[in-house]
């Protein structure tokens, strides 16, 4: 049986449990056993590396260097990672060895929760086939990103909230390696409730697959 | 009359009923429809013909005084202080937040700019629950001085094609069904002044039967069933119990007693129902309803009622300060249960006024 581990905690504005509840309700749909651990110290676990799968949800907080190194050394070795929103890429501020995994670190929402489009630019991509761009309402994330993801789907900035920024276009759902491991993230879901949202709910699940070797 | 502008964010279950009824209040004008979905508000609009838009869209226009909220409970916040910040008033779906933490920004906030909050349940304003308050105030039933509220279901998860909410934070029997019972209460003794709450949670996690998720089990992180009692200022004493772990049962919804007699209240996720009352030492007679909204469903009478209050410069009736009291009271009985202890109740509200006898349906003043 293929494991996974969610990791949740951190800032409660996400909605870290909430979350954690529902991508381990999706997890066991698709027959995984679910490990949920509440504190960082599960990254140190040298447990870790037999998973097929690890789910952080731990916006801002810290991460210990030991724990960190050990987390990049499991997705290394062939362990996936997948997250989204700040749970994944705005966790851990101040530990680049974790931004390096994750392909991006969050900087910006202008305007806070607006409307916005979610454009695909790889529909053909298995995670992404069938869907459609959609217009969704929540935070648009503004992030330094990694150029080597393989971007799946992105957003256009209007302006309106910041001038200087129209007309630029950034990643919000993202593939990509990191030695033998696959990492996947999407920008989408400030609140739980967002993960309901079907084209939301569908990509993360087949990303969680594709991370985990599906 | 002049009508009163509406506008309505989230187009799920809950707002074909509201988009019904409003079509039996001459004072509520809907202009406009949204939701987070963009399928979910063109369908909608394409039933009701009415124009379906995004939400900034909706909150940038002139002619939407009042906007009904009717997202997901975990939205209700954002979504109320969104449109309190585009400077229009709001009627929330139940809860107001789902604590009283988040609650208390969106009432904090209308205060600042002067706007009104409403919140459902709206229920107490059919013809029932109108009944049930002018017996009491009629002294039908003497002095009240106990009672008891009952719900209790197998789970949503037998019937609702999402049930996964209902048993996480900010769900749960009494957040969910609670609303309907405490606000019925309050209305017919007035506020509340402290809490006893026992609480379990008897399965970690639960199989659903309905469609589409049919199958699959559900984490459950909350009490799925909830007892104690409710002390009123007035010294009533309320037994109640809330639960999503009930087979069957025999309860009436509500029941008062008084020094005098008792009353059966209707169900008051209803509007109307039978109302009942025994002279002590004497039989259950039925008492014929003096209010109109009594057969179908009126949710938006609430709405209706702001409208109306707006136009008459009057309070309304379903306000934020009894959902805000109504929020805090449904917390305490976990609180209770958790800690061990007794928890008195901060906020007060007044018992909003009853609807005019005479009234015809779809008339508020």
């Amino acid at each position: 049986m293929r494991k996974a581990m969610i990791v949740w905690g951190g800032w409660p504005g996400h909605d870290p449990d909430l979350c954690a509840s529902m991508i381990r309700g999706w997890l066991k749909a698709e027959g995984f056993e679910v490990r949920i651990e509440t504190t960082t110290s599960a990254f140190a676990d040298p447990a870790i590396h037999d998973l097929s799968l690890i789910i952080p949800i731990y916006t801002m907080s810290k991460i210990e260097k030991a724990e960190a190194l050990n987390l990049c050394a499991a997705v290394r070795s062939g362990v996936g990672l997948a997250g989204h929103h700040g749970g994944m890429c705005d966790a851990f501020r101040d530990s680049v060895d974790y931004q390096f995994l994750c392909g991006g670190q969050w900087v910006a929402h202008p305007g806070n929760i607006i409307d916005y489009k979610v454009d695909l630019t790889r529909p053909d991509d298995p995670i992404m086939k069938g869907l459609k761009s959609f217009e969704h309402r929540s935070e648009q994330y503004y992030m330094h990103v990694d150029p080597a993801n393989e971007v799946l789907a992105t957003t256009t900035f209007s302006g309106e909230h910041a001038s200087w920024i129209e007309g630029v276009v950034m990643p919000v759902v993202w593939k990509k390696r990191y030695g033998a491991g696959r990492v996947f993230y999407s920008s989408l879901g400030h609140r739980a409730y967002e993960l309901d949202v079907p084209e939301i709910r569908t990509l993360m699940t087949r990303g969680m697959l594709w991370a985990a070797r599906e | 009359m002049r009508k009163v502008g509406i506008g309505i964010i989230g187009c799920g279950v809950i707002s074909t009923a509201y988009l019904k009824a409003a079509q039996r209040f001459p004072v509520l004008d809907i202009k406009a429809l949204a939701d987070m979905r963009s399928d979910a508000a063109e369908r909608q609009g394409a039933a009701f013909g009415l124009p379906a838009m995004r939400v900034d869209q909706l909150l940038k226009r002139d002619d939407v005084e009042i906007v009904v909220n009717l997202t997901v409970p975990l939205a209700h916040t954002d979504v109320s202080l969104a449109v309190l910040n585009a400077g229009k008033h709001v009627h929330s779906e139940k809860p107001l937040g789902i604590d009283v933490a988040e609650a208390r920004k969106v009432m904090e906030l209308a205060a600042e700019r002067n706007l009104r909050v409403g919140c459902a349940p709206d229920t107490f304003l059919g013809g029932g629950h109108q009944t049930a308050r002018k017996l009491i105030d009629d002294g039908a039933i003497g002095t009240p001085v106990a009672g008891s509220a009952f719900f209790g279901c197998p789970g949503h998860e037998r019937w609702h094609p999402a049930p996964g909410f209902y048993y996480l934070r900010g769900g749960g029997p009494m957040l969910d069904m609670g609303p309907y019972y405490i606000t019925d209460l309050v209305q017919l003794l007035g506020p509340v002044a402290s809490v006893m709450g026992s609480t379990a949670r008897p399965r970690s996690e639960r199989l659903v039967t309905s469609q589409p998720n049919s199958g699959t089990l559900i984490p459950v992180e909350v009490s799925t069933h909830v007892a104690g009692t409710l002390e009123f200022e007035s010294g009533a004493v309320v037994s109640i119990t809330m639960s999503f772990d009930v087979p069957k049962h025999r309860h009436a919804p509500i029941e008062i007693y008084g020094d005098k007699g008792s009353m059966l209240v209707p169900d008051p996720n209803r509007f109307g129902g039978e109302v009942q009352v025994a002279k002590t030492g004497g039989e259950w007679e039925t008492v014929p309803l003096t209010h109109a909204h009594v057969d179908g469903e009126f949710r938006s009478i609430g709405v209706a009622d702001m409208a109306s209050a707006i136009l008459n410069n009057r309070p309304h009736r379903a306000s934020g300060a009894l959902a805000f009291h109504v929020l805090e009271v449904m917390e305490a009985f976990q609180t209770s249960a958790s800690e061990g202890r007794r928890v008195k109740i901060e906020s007060r509200v007044e018992r909003p006024a009853m609807l005019p006898v005479g009234c015809e349906t779809g008339q508020i003043d």
